[in-house]
């Protein structure tokens, strides 16, 4: 049984056809979904590792699979030596060890501070943690680890959980913290040039809901002993608070916006952007939160990072209309061009908008809430 | 923590329960993945493993419209990755480990053997194996978890090749001689005894696959294989069962 589905090339006429058919309002999809906001269906399962903290096995409808695993080890914590603080009275340089200078603004001269940047010792640990502790690999078969494709859509996929502050909780005291490895295994037929992003991202947002942290038989200040009790671990991502940010890829044709974009559509899109979404708890001052973000029952969803990708309708090769060759500049209608330039900002509002408060973020947070509480339920049951 | 082999004999139990003969857990799935052409999830206790398989198909990786084509079979390709998170301790690999490649080369001379190569001149099968998890028996779970795959993508073969492992309860160093025959050895106990990988295919006992990285006395040599054939041919019943289960299982879904 061979396999023809690997990167058969659409022809000028396939494309013109689909972007017409994209293009309209309401834009009419290839494999007949009624919304643009209409996500494939898709196959989970956590919890399908036995070695790992938490892990996770996604399947999408067309054959890619994912398999992420993500494991927790405890690392001692380097820190920087000395830290000059400037202050206005320029006394002391601030010699107590900070983790990371951006996070701590230095603080005004006060008659009570000196100046000196200090660690709250109360709380026992340092504030923040650095980005740093978490490292992502994603493996694709048949691709080298420095593919610089790979590359890439590993640190798309590591960026949005650096910027939503994992690091944060994984601070054990001032000389340890656990170090966060998520590795992606990717089986695709196609390899990268199937668009791989919101697979993997989703994948790694169910593996990082499944992390269960040991607790720790020490405290304070000494050396991290774990509890061998795996029943009284503690989630990653506690219910009620934070989750893991999903990626999604959005494409744009025309004046519509697609969300779950599936081989045809890729093809033919104006632009391809990857938006990351986060979700924070419900914070109480809500006033630092900018244009980006909507309340919702309480949680907010905020935009934590916006990519756009190269779309592959650029390399498309150009129809020729029954007439012969048109002069340069004019659009015959029903006759591929392939894409160039950039899309409006006013497009790109759209999409952030459709996110955030079309409520698409909501929805695929839900769906994945609703599938790892059918998760759970089903095995307390 | 070092394994305690005071109390292995052929009368007692191994830390996990089983006795000197048995085999652990054995579960696998054909046809996992309806895009390769070939697949398979096979599971030897916590070792477990993915294989997807692609072939026969037109063109050599390598070497394109230059080079002169000689031979007139089916080039075998394999790859393994060993995912950072399938040991206890995560680590990541080197895509050329000199171990991994070894086995990669292994599982190719291994099929080159059964697989009908001489029908697909000018072609290539590529047999990729994704290792989730190893507790023991990784080589032995490869072949196997790649027989079922290639059953799967309908390459002709003159038989399964079934691979199983088998250890002796005797270190090197402790020179006994009446050490006895394990089978199936975990990934614990790989660590402290000498063990070897057997591969058998051909129903008659015939070895396809023998690879033994740790010392062990010549004396014990004899107990070990043939205790290894017995787990081989058990395997290769498992193996058998599993193509025929998802056979029946197609067939009834045409039927209906």
């Amino acid at each position: 049984m061979p396999s023809l589905t690997t990167s058969l090339p659409f022809s000028p006429a396939e494309l013109a056809y689909l972007h017409t058919s994209l293009s309209s309002l309401p834009p009419l999809r290839p494999d007949a979904r009624p919304l643009a906001t209409d996500f494939r269906p898709l196959r989970a399962e956590t919890g399908v590792l036995p070695a790992v903290n938490g892990s996770a096995h996604v399947g999408f409808s067309d054959g890619r699979e994912a398999i992420v695993g993500v494991k927790l080890e405890v690392e001692k914590t380097v820190t920087t030596s000395k830290t000059v603080v400037l202050s206005k009275s320029g006394n002391e340089d601030g010699a107590m060890d900070t983790d990371d200078n951006n996070e701590q603004p230095p603080r005004k001269q006060d008659g009570t501070t000196n100046g000196i940047q200090e660690r709250d010792e109360d709380k026992g640990k340092s504030k923040g943690g650095r980005p740093e502790w978490v490292t992502l690999t994603l493996t694709l078969p048949g691709l080298r680890d420095d593919d610089p494709n790979l590359v890439f859509l590993e640190e798309m996929l590591r960026e949005p959980l650096a910027i939503s502050g994992l690091q944060e909780q994984l601070v054990i005291n001032h000389r340890w913290h656990w170090h966060v490895y998520v590795d992606v295994l990717l089986i695709s037929p196609l390899g990268l040039a199937s668009y791989p992003l919101p697979l993997l991202s989703m994948a790694v947002h169910l593996a990082l809901r499944d992390a269960r942290v040991p607790r720790l038989k020490s405290e304070g200040e000494e050396d991290p002993v774990a509890d061998d009790d795996w029943m009284a671990s503690a989630f990653l991502y506690d219910s009620a608070g934070k989750r893991p940010p999903v990626t999604l890829l959005v494409v744009v044709v025309g004046e519509n916006v697609i969300f779950d974009p599936n081989r045809e559509e890729l093809a033919v899109a104006d632009a391809v952007v990857a938006i990351s979404v986060g979700r924070t708890a419900a914070s109480s001052t809500g006033g630092e939160t900018g244009k980006k973000s909507a309340k919702d029952n309480g949680e907010e969803y905020k935009i934590l990072a916006v990519r756009m990708i190269d779309t592959p309708a650029r390399d498309t090769m150009k129809g020729v209309p029954m007439s012969g060759e048109e002069g340069e500049g004019v659009d015959v209608p029903g006759v591929w061009k392939p894409r160039v330039g950039g899309i409006k900002r006013a497009v790109l509002k759209t999409v952030a908008k459709s996110v955030i408060q079309g409520g698409v973020a909501r929805d695929v947070m839900a769906g994945l809430d609703g599938f790892l509480d059918v998760e759970t339920n089903g095995v307390a049951s | 923590m070092p394994l305690d082999t005071s109390t292995y004999s052929l009368a007692g139990l191994r830390t996990d329960g089983r006795r000197w003969n048995e085999l652990r857990r054995i579960h696998g799935q054909i046809s996992t993945q309806a895009a390769a052409d070939g697949s398979s999830y096979f599971e030897m206790g916590q070792t477990k493993i993915i294989c997807t398989v692609h072939g026969p198909s037109e063109g050599r990786r390598t070497g394109g419209g230059g080079g002169r084509d000689q031979s007139n079979s089916a080039r075998i390709d394999t790859e393994i990755s060993i995912a950072g998170f399938s040991g206890v301790d995560r680590k990541r690999r080197n895509r050329n480990d000199k171990r991994v490649q070894e086995m990669c080369h292994t599982v190719s001379s291994a099929f080159s053997s059964t697989l009908f190569t001489h029908l697909y001149p000018h072609s290539s099968i590529s047999i990729t194996l994704h290792v989730l998890s190893q507790d023991g028996s990784l080589l032995a779970a490869c072949l196997n978890a790649a027989t079922l795959a290639l059953v799967d993508a309908g390459v002709p073969m003159s038989d399964y090749v079934a691979a199983c492992t088998t250890g002796s309860t005797g270190s090197y160093a402790s020179n006994d001689e009446e050490a006895d025959p394990l089978l199936d050895l975990n990934g614990v106990e790989e660590q402290e005894l000498p063990f070897m990988t057997i591969g058998a295919s051909g129903g008659e006992d015939r070895v396809n696959v023998l690879i033994m990285e740790t010392k062990v006395q010549m004396v014990r040599l004899e107990a070990m294989i043939s205790v290894g054939f017995d787990g081989c041919r058990q395997i290769r019943g498992i193996l058998d069962e599993i193509v025929r289960a998802h056979g029946k299982k197609v067939l009834e879904a045409r039927v209906n």
